[in-house]
């Protein structure tokens, strides 16, 4: 159900309906770890309707990237977010490197791999925790914390910065990236750790039946709402559609691993969604380690040409992730860059629906949003 | 004892009560670090320090109804409490006479809920209404929807918990009463200082279970916070209390949990705080009542109505056995 | 979900348009009335322009062979010229 607009010409079901009361929520919030505002139209503590407003966070990224060299736009991409840094430096690369024609050392695209799943990992991990926060449940967020800083280490130890790594260049990675044999050692034994206690952890929390009770049922997408609201990644994968954007990506063309699925749409089987791919990550990892080629890092020799607008779609840890941008005289034109937190923060707006305000807060949360990344408007207030 | 003693024994007792009282919340919340495999604060720092250090915060005028009403409820919670402490010390029961008996207890219990009631209708802080952004702009949904404070939220809540969620700690008060054959404080230590304390019997235990549940729900402690769900209503009745307000709110709540403490130890092991030895007993008590708090917090998720209602029902009911068993 | 266009105000939606879905590129809002109106995000179909102009906004599409920038600048200066009329 595409939500229509509430104004002069449009009118739905719901805009007849009396509401008891409108609860408001934000844009300060400690359940929200980013800036957002939430309008709940409540009956007797049920949601009856809800409204989002985004846009609080916005700092005219692209419109700043308008007009800059392209490495250096490519370097502004990362501040987008910091728990998808890597993510949006890799794909703004990997959009310079299509619409130049540059073209990447397999070293590096297996380090850019390895550098993407690090950040699935902490990604997941943080979600997981976030989502026992707003459940009431610190102790699991603080065990899954704990876990996490090992993948942190693992960051610092590739890019020198536990967030915000810059490890993609224009045309491979930075030098500071490349792994020897103690640090690729390293990241294997760190994945055995992980594969034990997020196994653990996982264990524990399905056989926790009061948790189990506050997840099951709240928050549930369907299928078919969630594809006609463009919900992708983990969100989309856990009302049951198979797709995940790495199939689609040549860099992962010579890895194995299994696109993870789960029945319902609702909190528990995102948080399983979540908790499952962290195995596949790891798996994922262990293979770049095992097959990593030799070669060079970064490719130097190219020549910077003018192009129209090149289009490139990663997958992030919540889904697509879309940057696309023309180049001109080296200066970056025309940038667009669409996270997939856009569109499942969206969706979730209808999963509230029928819940109480609390598991409504919950169903917002279960979608992994990232308000940061999804603010990025052009909203110019002067010159 | 002649008056002027007790008075005095009275006051070493709540002087006493004071010191221990203000240690309980670092108690609490060192368990539940522990639990979570961190290390914690310091033993002093939630209770006693937080408490000095919100007395001298520059105090502003709380976005309230009756702003100055509003600021004073800590104070008559603090008050009831003290007047729950009074009629459990040994050395007050002689003169209060039938005051001291479990009538008493649940009506300042039933005051001191209320209390949260009208700290919620009061609060109307900026988080949720009153947040300067264009909620009714054109464009949005149902522009001309009521709006109310989250607070309104936790007052609803707050009046459900009053009506039937302290339901299961009353009933576990039943239990001593039932095997005394008296309400009366006194009655009550007498029957176990002659028969021996009632948690060593089978009411005794189904009490002291339905007891920890229901004084948990009193306490608005972890997993029956919902009056205060940090995930929607935030702080709830207690958003807009800083300084001199918030100090006395937490002596106020470090004081209940002291208090429950003694309650527990006065009804079910038939030992009364008082300004003399004995004092130890309630004092153990209201620390293992903090530390079984601390556990059952740390190791539950918030409940919503979905999981409160059974919960209560459930306990209830357990209560109700521990009361038919207590008649046998 | 909403956006607030905030009055005598210019956006650019850019990554808000779910561009898998609509045959432009980029739109550039402008809100020349007095008070903030409500935008409808993501946008996931070519019809949201004829909704949103019908709120009083002006709405310019830009394609892929368009030119973003020009278009904005045009936009802005309109805008700023109204905002100089408006403070004198």
């Amino acid at each position: 159900m595409v939500t229509k607009i509430d104004g002069a010409t449009t009118c739905n079901e719901t805009e007849r309906q009396v509401f008891e009361t409108e609860v408001n929520m934000g844009t300060v919030h400690p359940a929200a770890l980013e800036p957002y505002r939430v309008r709940f139209f409540v009956e007797d503590e049920i949601v009856k309707d809800a409204e989002i407003t985004v846009g609080v966070n916005h700092r005219g990224i692209e419109r700043i990237m308008e007009g800059l060299p392209v490495e250096k736009a490519n370097a502004l991409t990362e501040k987008v977010c910091g728990i998808c840094s890597n993510g949006h430096i890799y794909n703004s690369c990997r959009a310079g490197e299509g619409a130049i024609g540059i073209e990447v050392p397999e070293r590096a695209n297996y380090l850019r791999v390895l550098a993407e799943e690090l950040e699935r990992l902490h990604s997941h991990m943080l979600y997981l925790g976030h989502g026992s926060e707003v459940v009431g449940h610190e102790t699991f967020t603080m065990r899954i914390f704990y876990i996490r800083e090992s993948v942190m280490d693992l960051l610092y130890m590739m890019g020198g910065n536990r967030v915000q790594y810059g490890i993609s260049v224009l045309g491979g990675v930075r030098p500071r990236a490349d792994l020897n044999s103690r640090e690729k050692q390293r990241i294997l034994d760190t994945m055995d750790y992980i594969d034990e206690k997020v196994g653990a952890f996982a264990e524990r929390f399905i056989a926790d039946p009061m948790v189990i009770h506050r997840i099951t049922g709240t928050g549930e997408l369907s299928q078919k709402q969630a594809l006609d609201l463009h919900v992708t990644g983990p969100s989309l994968r856990a009302t049951g559609y198979e797709f995940d954007g790495r199939r689609d990506m040549f860099e992962y063309d010579p890895i194995d691993f299994d696109i993870v699925t789960q029945d319902g749409g609702d909190v528990k089987a995102n948080i399983l969604m979540r908790a499952f791919e962290i195995f596949e990550s790891t798996k994922i990892v262990r293979q770049v380690i095992r097959d990593l080629p030799e070669g060079p890092i970064i490719n130097r020799d190219w020549e910077m040409v003018d192009s129209p607008v090149y289009k490139s779609y990663i997958e992030v840890p919540r889904g697509i992730c879309y940057h696309s941008y023309g180049v001109e005289d080296g200066k970056v034109r025309h940038s667009i860059i669409r996270t997939p937190s856009m569109s499942n923060i969206a969706a979730m707006q209808e999963s509230c629906i029928g819940h109480p305000i609390q598991d409504a807060q919950l169903a917002i949360v279960s979608c992994d949003p990232c308000f940061t990344c999804t603010d990025r408007a052009i909203q110019i207030i002067k010159l | 004892m002649d008056l002027l003693t007790t008075i005095g024994a009275v006051i070493g007792a709540f002087i006493i009560a004071g010191i221990v009282c203000l240690w309980l919340p670092g108690v609490e919340k060192n368990a539940e670090a522990r639990v979570q495999q961190r290390l914690g604060p310091q033993l002093s720092s939630p209770g006693l320090y937080a408490t000095l250090k919100f007395f001298f915060k520059e105090a502003l005028t709380p976005s309230a109804v009756l702003p100055r009403l509003y600021n004073t409820l800590p104070l008559i919670t603090l008050i009831v409490v003290a007047a729950i402490y009074l009629i459990l010390t040994q050395e007050a029961m002689v003169y209060l006479g039938t005051f001291a008996s479990l009538v008493a207890l649940v009506g300042l219990l039933k005051v001191e809920e209320v209390m949260y009631l009208f700290m919620s209708s009061f609060s109307q802080s900026l988080m949720s209404k009153t947040m300067p952004f264009p909620d009714h702009a054109k464009g949005g949904k149902h522009r001309d929807a009521k709006q109310s404070f989250t607070e309104q939220i936790s007052a609803q809540r707050s009046l459900r918990l009053v009506s039937f969620g302290s339901l299961p700690f009353y009933l576990a008060l039943f239990v001593p009463a039932i095997m005394a054959g008296s309400i009366d404080f006194s009655q009550i230590i007498l029957y176990q200082q002659l028969k021996g304390p009632i948690l060593f019997t089978l009411p005794g235990i189904f009490g002291t279970l339905v007891f920890l549940i229901g004084f948990l729900i009193i306490l608005n402690s972890n997993p029956f916070s919902y009056l205060e769900g940090h995930s929607d209503v935030i702080q709830g009745p207690l958003m807009e209390y800083m300084s001199k307000s918030r100090a006395i709110y937490t002596m106020a709540h470090a004081f209940l949990l002291f208090v429950g403490g003694c309650v527990y130890s006065t009804l079910f092991l038939g030992f009364a705080p008082c300004f003399g030895v004995t004092i130890i007993v309630p004092i153990i008590c209201s620390i293992l009542l903090t530390i079984a708090a601390a556990v059952v917090s740390a190791f539950a998720p918030l409940f919503t109505n979905r999981e409160f209602y059974p919960t209560v029902i459930a306990t209830s009911m357990i209560a109700v056995i521990a009361v038919l068993v207590a008649f046998l | 979900m909403k956006i607030v266009l905030r009055a005598h105000h210019i956006i650019g939606l850019g990554g808000y348009i779910v561009e898998l879905r609509t045959s432009f590129r980029n739109l550039i809002v402008v809100n020349h009335t007095d008070e903030p109106i409500k935008l409808e995000v993501p946008v996931l179909y070519d019809d949201w322009i004829e909704e949103h102009r019908e709120l009083g906004l002006e709405v310019i599409p830009v394609y892929d062979d368009g030119d973003y920038l020009v278009e904005y600048q045009m936009a802005k200066h309109k805008l700023d010229e109204e905002r100089k009329q408006l403070a004198e």
